[in-house]
């Protein structure tokens, strides 16, 4: 099996989802001949031609607005925001729109689309290109969230979300496009949505990530192994809907929980993970959970944030913290 | 030595787009010129569906009085651009609708059981995909983009049929308006723009909601042809609308119409017009009235009398009375299967 980096994983998965069902169509800002600011629809033009895979005029509103009347034409547009942080722009037409046409026909109408957007920071962006929505898609209903940490996951979730009755964001770590690598079978699986994944065992403490933090709170498992305590690490995969039976399976078990992720503070995700826990597994927690986020500010310049990222650091303090109490 | 900014101006002239001329509403009604191909049952089904519709606006008016029906969104004054519409529409079109414009759902084939079960607050009942009327908008222009999205599948699935966006002249300063006037005509959409511009959103004239002189002429600078009708001429805005759908459908090319009428009553049953509308203003397009305009019409070439007109109206108004029990009969679904639908 050949390896390939996650943002080599999500072409390929493209290039399958293209080929499997001529209903699926790749569209947005460049991603045409130049394959994308970060090369995910890579030859996937040449191959499929411009009727399957086709550059849009500069307007992010109009690509997901478009998208959510071409799915209900029958195809199955895969669309792709640069950043998300630009993805503000569309978020009526995905949230109002795509997300409630479903609830709003007494589910008769569905919107089978896909928003693949790179988010999240630590590769020197400038500001809009760093954000971390997912707090703000996980409340809205209609609206699935994804978030690979891994090719494999990359390619799986993208798949599943190709075959979703519902509009489906895949948040990819631009962190990790080009950091992460592992073999890919030839035929890729999809990933079902809804699952996590126990990333490493361990009886102590539970510590939830994904996207891009998912190697740093591996990392600080591995840390904190040499002093003993041993952490059970959960990247859920998708954040709408949450896995709830691994993560309170987890937590059952460990008694401690940390979130880790990105996006801000303040109703964020991490409170929702929390509160859930809280809900389900009270009488067996053992200390306080714990969240490791971005402070309640906005996306730092360029030169501040490895500062503002939950790292290594930050999340093997919290661990101990939970430890300790 | 500084140029003059006169000579600038002289220099510049030939730099600076302009229009060649104002457009002029199209007319067939009251005018020499072209006459429609419609046969004189064509003729009077349009007529019969204006009647409906102006009894369908009374008794929706009534009903919400009575608390019957949550919010009404009246539409006299504006049955000629539905009807014209709606009559070149056909089956496997489709229709992105905002709430003005109830006359084309029905006649596309919206259930008025279902228009009711709406209005009395259950959201939308009918199937839009095998319909093709999609649910009423709210957000204001939001459907643009949808009917442009649905064009494009369309093309890209060489299927010949048109998606028709209705959207009042308040939607045409949204973002997605243009966005989606940008779309139709860089991917060729197979889609119609439809502008009901009834010249008041709630409280704001057209004269304050764009700079343009017309609507129509905003297709220009997109690429995208644009054509003004007189939105109270059924006649006029069945022939645009027919040439437009046809265009549409033959992938020739986006359209977007303008259809200039009156909202002679309310935004909607929420609102107050007496604090902003003109009342000569209104007296001047109630004797532009499009049931008299076409009635004369009618009447002139001996297909239509008041015996047909009470009859009309009364057949009407048993039909939507009979709806309007119906909707009231249905069970109120439960919460957990709304629930259920929505999750």
């Amino acid at each position: 099996m050949a390896e390939a980096l996650l943002v080599e994983a999500i072409n390929r998965a493209l290039a399958q989802a293209l080929g499997d069902d001529e209903h699926v169509v790749v569209m947005g800002q460049d991603v045409g001949q130049l394959g994308g600011v970060f090369r995910a629809t890579d030859g996937l033009q040449s191959r499929f031609g411009k009727q399957r895979v086709f550059d849009t005029p500069l307007a992010e509103s109009a690509i997901v607005g478009t998208a959510f009347g071409m799915a209900l034409s029958g195809l199955r547009p895969i669309t792709e925001i640069q950043f998300m942080g630009f993805m503000y722009k569309c978020l009526d037409q995905l949230i109002a729109q795509a997300g409630q046409i479903r609830a709003r026909t007494w589910g008769q109408t569905r919107a089978r689309l896909v928003v693949r957007t790179a988010y999240g920071g630590g590769v020197r962006t400038p500001e809009h290109h760093s954000d971390s929505l997912e707090g703000l898609l996980m409340g809205s209903p209609g609206v699935k969230v994804v978030v690979p940490s891994t090719p494999i996951d990359a390619a799986g979730l993208l798949l599943a979300a190709v075959e979703e009755s519902d509009p489906v964001v895949v948040m990819e770590p631009i962190r990790l496009y080009r950091a992460v690598r592992e073999p890919l079978p030839e035929r890729l699986s999809p990933v079902p949505l809804g699952r996590a994944r126990v990333r490493r065992g361990g009886d102590d403490v539970t510590v939830v990530a994904w996207g891009a933090v998912v190697p740093s709170a591996l990392q600080a498992a591995e840390e904190v192994a040499a002093e003993g305590i041993e952490v059970e690490v959960i990247d859920p995969r998708t954040l709408q809907p949450l896995d709830w039976d691994t993560l309170s399976e987890s937590v059952e078990k460990t008694g401690r929980l940390v979130v880790a992720h990105e996006a801000p503070h303040t109703g964020g995700p991490g409170g929702e993970v929390v509160a859930g826990i809280v809900e389900r597994c009270f009488y067996a927690l053992r200390s306080p959970p714990r969240r490791v986020a971005g402070a309640d500010v906005v996306y730092p310049p360029q030169l501040l944030e490895d500062a503002y990222l939950p790292d290594t650091a930050r999340i093997t303090a919290a661990i101990r913290a939970a430890m300790e109490d | 030595m500084a140029v003059s900014v006169r000579s600038l101006e002289q220099a510049l002239a030939p730099s600076i787009p302009a229009l060649a001329g104002v457009p002029e509403p199209f007319r067939v009604l009251d005018v020499d010129g072209y006459q429609p191909e419609l046969s004189a049952a064509e003729l009077v089904e349009m007529y019969r569906w204006m009647v409906f519709g102006r009894q369908l606006d009374a008794r929706g008016l009534q009903l919400q009085r009575q608390g019957r029906v949550g919010v009404w969104g009246p539409l006299i004054g504006q049955e000629a651009a539905q009807v014209g519409l709606g009559q070149a529409m056909r089956s496997g079109d489709w229709i992105f609708p905002s709430y003005r414009e109830v006359i084309t759902l029905l006649m596309q084939g919206l259930d008025l059981i279902d228009l009711f079960a709406y209005y009395r607050g259950l959201y939308w009942p009918a199937e839009p995909v095998t319909s093709g009327v999609f649910p009423i908008q709210i957000v204001i222009g939001d459907q643009s983009l949808h009917a442009v999205g649905a064009g494009i599948g369309f093309a890209l699935q060489h299927q010949p049929r048109a998606a028709v966006g209705v959207i009042g002249d308040g939607a045409t300063s949204q973002g997605d308006f243009l966005e989606a006037l940008n779309f139709s005509g860089v991917f060729n959409a197979q889609t119609v723009l439809f502008v009901q511009n009834n010249q008041w959103a709630i409280s704001m004239p057209r004269s304050r909601q764009t700079a343009s002189q017309t609507i129509a002429q905003k297709g220009l600078a997109q690429g995208v042809t644009g054509v003004l009708v007189d939105g109270n001429d059924v006649l006029a805005v069945h022939a645009v609308s027919d040439w437009a759908l046809q265009r549409a459908r033959s992938g020739e090319g986006p359209t977007l119409v303008e259809a200039l009428t009156y909202r002679i009553g309310a935004h909607t049953t929420a609102d107050d017009p007496r604090r902003y509308q003109p009342p000569d203003e209104i007296e001047h397009w109630r004797g532009r009235d499009p049931l008299t305009r076409f009635r004369a019409y009618l009447e002139g070439r001996g297909l239509w009398d008041e015996d047909a007109e009470q009859e009309t109206a009364q057949a009407a108004l048993a039909r939507i009375d009979a709806a309007v029990a119906e909707a009231e009969s249905r069970p109120t679904p439960s919460l957990e299967t709304y629930i259920e639908a929505a999750r």
